[in-house]
């Protein structure tokens, strides 16, 4: 077996492990990193107790990754405790969404080991200027960005520039909806608000089904897929969460309700068929009907089966950078409306040229 | 014991020396070092003992590790 | 294409690729025999690319990377070397957690170790230069690995880096050492490595026990100046030079302390290199620690 073939392998049956030869390790490892997956594999391979069979190359940078994730881990609580105090005075409840979501609500299975660059919130569009002007006043700054990524921002998606704390350094993501509304595809975003939990520590997330949903959204609305596999992989132990059929049938209907329908089919198929996620027989056959005859149905495989799987540039051909280029147009395509798309394209390819043209430090804002 | 108003997370350590105590927070990463040895932080913190002298910012920083408001720390103090 | 070697680095085994002959060429006079062609299990994978562009004809620049990872912005191309070494020590001070690692030259004798913690511009690696070069075993020029609860430092031998007035006092010491070409005009000025006495590399594998902590300030118009540091000022300055301790939490803080009552710690301003030998030599590694 290959690297990618190990860690596909490795996430279906962790146990798996033990057997690998000592020598695969240095790219298993290689990839893991590669994919910000060293940690949540070291947690697996810990919950079947395999981890000290391992060899000692591999127990060392994964337990490098596990103290780093443990860190962050305890950090995220800290860090949403100050927003949710920070914003009561606005009457907002930030709501936390995805890798801050898994933390503060799925610690044992989904949050451990799993490692971000940014805290995500989502609070109502009208208080996003508060937000931000608070966040400010208790050292949250935006970070330095060429003048046209921040018109971009501000003009045509759904969420403002990042903030920074100037001296913890953690990033928030600030969101007003979970789509960028100029995609026209942008749900109406009360579809997802009836479907709110607080966790026991008191913050508040999307329920399960609905944090999948996002998660789904996440991953396939989008052009880019530098860590396809590591996102696959979220939604793999999302799903393995799932306990009620009625936890399906929300998921299924909110997917109806908001119109993303074909992305959930789209994901429960590559869950299947990458790493075997085993999910209820009815619930992907009426997925299947409904989507599963389209036309474009092997392009799609051809393309997403690549940009899913555990990728790096030294183990990729042709076919892969082929794959990356159809689902970077897809995404694109999809997001944006055709004007602005030819718009976007034209200034991100011309700055592309200068780039290429000047050297890429020529347009990178200074950093402090 | 100082250890019952240390805040949740934070650990703390009295050199042998008598030189001071030094306070960890690991969520946050945060380090503080008072020239105050254990018995005096104890004198200070849980008796509101006004005989030591500190400076108002030590003692902020102070309320940041323990679990007192900086407030009740500073009326200690005055 | 690029060439691909390795680099032999006790703890730490590093992939090399380069393009860039300047490169290639300080890498094998810096290391010699620790440059290989083969090893079975690389921790790291690093390297410096020339920049691609227009630029590169009038001002050739040179990139970083930690495999996919460019954590630094591109520099010039003559200071590549440079750039790699910076590079090697960020993969190490950004992953390894198993250590207590602080900024700090650790030379030895007889296995008694003494750590020198300090901020750049303190005169560190010219005294680091100056002890490697008269007897005593240099460890670290930059980063020491202390193992968790306990006084235990790992060697990670690497070439030392020497900055502007320091290159000249160091090449007028010691003409024949190995050093690196100059890469002008750095962030930190001119800066050159030095490859250390073949006997600290060959020790490389050698753990040491640390007894004491030494602040250094070189000071043109002080012969010797020393201040003996009560535990609370020489933890809070350590800690200050601790690159992970606030990662990986209760243990690099318990170690910290531990270290820190069971070893001296001094302050020192000099302008006089063998006092302040003689000075470390009586009071820390005679004294027995």
């Amino acid at each position: 077996m290959q690297g990618a073939s190990w860690l596909i392998a490795l996430m279906k049956d962790p146990q798996l492990a033990a057997t690998v030869p000592e020598q695969d390790w240095v790219l298993i490892i290689r990839l893991l990193r590669k994919q910000q997956l060293l940690a949540r594999y070291s947690y697996l391979f810990r919950q079947v107790a395999v981890f000290d069979a391992l060899p000692a190359y591999a127990r060392h940078h994964l337990q490098n990754a596990e103290i780093l994730a443990r860190k962050q881990f305890h950090q995220v609580e800290f860090e949403a405790s100050e927003l949710v105090t920070l914003l009561a005075p606005l009457k907002v409840t930030p709501l936390f969404l995805k890798g801050a979501a898994y933390s503060l609500a799925l610690g044992a299975s989904i949050g451990q080991g799993r490692t971000y660059s940014d805290i995500d919130i989502l609070v109502p569009k009208e208080a996003i200027t508060s937000v931000e002007q608070r966040l400010a006043l208790h050292g949250y700054f935006g970070e330095p960005m060429t003048p046209y990524d921040q018109h971009y921002y501000r003009q045509w998606t759904h969420e403002i520039p990042p903030v920074r704390h100037h001296s913890r350094g953690t990033i928030i993501d600030i969101h007003h909806n979970l789509v960028p509304p100029v995609s026209g595809r942008a749900p109406d975003i009360s579809h997802f608000l009836t479907h709110l939990v607080t966790t026991e520590q008191g913050y508040q997330v999307l329920a399960l089904p609905a944090m999948t949903l996002h998660s789904i959204i996440h991953l396939l609305f989008n052009e880019e897929f530098k860590n396809g596999f590591r996102d696959l992989t979220d939604l793999h132990l999302l799903f393995l969460q799932f306990k009620q059929p009625a936890q399906w049938d929300a998921l299924f209907e909110l997917a109806t309700a908001t119109g993303f329908s074909t992305e959930l089919f789209l994901a429960c198929r590559y869950c299947r068929s990458i790493l075997a996620t085993g999910l209820p027989d009815d619930f992907y056959q009426r997925l299947e009907r409904q989507h599963g005859a389209t036309k474009n149905q092997a392009i799609l495989d051809f393309a997403f089966k690549r940009v899913l799987a555990p990728r790096h540039p030294v183990t990729d051909n042709w076919q892969d950078k082929l794959a990356d280029t159809l689902c970077w147009l897809r995404g694109h395509w999809l997001k944006m409306p055709v004007p602005i798309l030819l718009w976007h394209l034209i200034v991100k390819s011309s700055r592309g040229l200068l780039v290429a043209v000047l050297g890429k430090s020529y347009f990178e804002p200074e950093r402090r | 014991m100082l250890h019952d108003v240390l805040l949740e997370h934070v650990v703390v350590h009295s050199f042998s020396d008598g030189s001071g105590t030094v306070f960890f927070n690991q969520v946050t990463g945060e380090t503080l070092g008072v020239s105050l040895t254990a018995q005096q932080l104890e004198r200070l913190v849980l008796n509101g003992e006004t005989d030591i002298s500190v400076q108002a910012q030590d003692l902020h920083a102070l309320s940041r590790m323990l679990k007192l408001p900086s407030q009740s720390l500073e009326k200690a103090n005055v | 294409m690029s060439s691909q070697q390795f680099l032999l680095l006790p703890p730490f085994t590093f992939e090399v690729r380069t393009d860039i002959p300047l490169v290639a060429d300080n890498l094998k006079r810096l290391y010699g025999n620790r440059l290989v062609d083969m090893v079975s299990y690389p921790d790291y994978f690093v390297s410096v690319q020339k920049a691609e562009g227009i630029r590169r004809f009038y001002r050739p620049q040179a990139r970083f990377f930690a495999d996919q990872q460019e954590p630094f912005q591109p520099l010039q191309q003559q200071q590549a070397y440079a750039m790699l070494e910076w590079g090697m020590n960020w993969c190490i001070a950004t992953h390894e957690m198993q250590y207590v690692i602080i900024h700090a030259a650790v030379l030895a004798k007889d296995n008694k170790a003494i750590l020198f913690p300090a901020p750049p511009g303190s005169g560190k690696s010219t005294l680091t230069t100056w002890l490697a070069f008269h007897g005593w075993r240099l460890l670290s020029d930059e980063m020491a690995l202390i193992q968790p609860h306990s006084r235990t430092v790992i060697p990670f031998v690497r070439p030392i880096c020497l900055k502007n007035n320091s290159i000249t006092l160091a090449k007028q010491w010691f003409p024949d050492a190995t050093y690196s070409t100059v890469a002008s005009d750095t962030h930190k000025g001119d800066v050159i490595h030095l490859s250390p006495p073949e006997s600290s590399w060959q020790h490389n594998k050698e753990p040491a026990e640390i007894v004491g902590v030494v602040f250094p300030n070189y000071r043109s118009d002080t012969e010797m100046d020393i201040y003996q540091l009560d535990k609370t000022q020489s933890f809070m300055q350590l800690a200050q030079n601790a690159f992970n301790y606030g990662v990986i939490g209760h243990d690099g803080f318990a170690t910290l302390c531990q270290l820190i009552d069971r070893v001296a710690g001094f302050e020192i301003f000099y302008n006089d290199l063998a006092l302040v030998a003689e000075f470390l030599q009586q009071e820390l590694i005679d004294a027995g620690g």
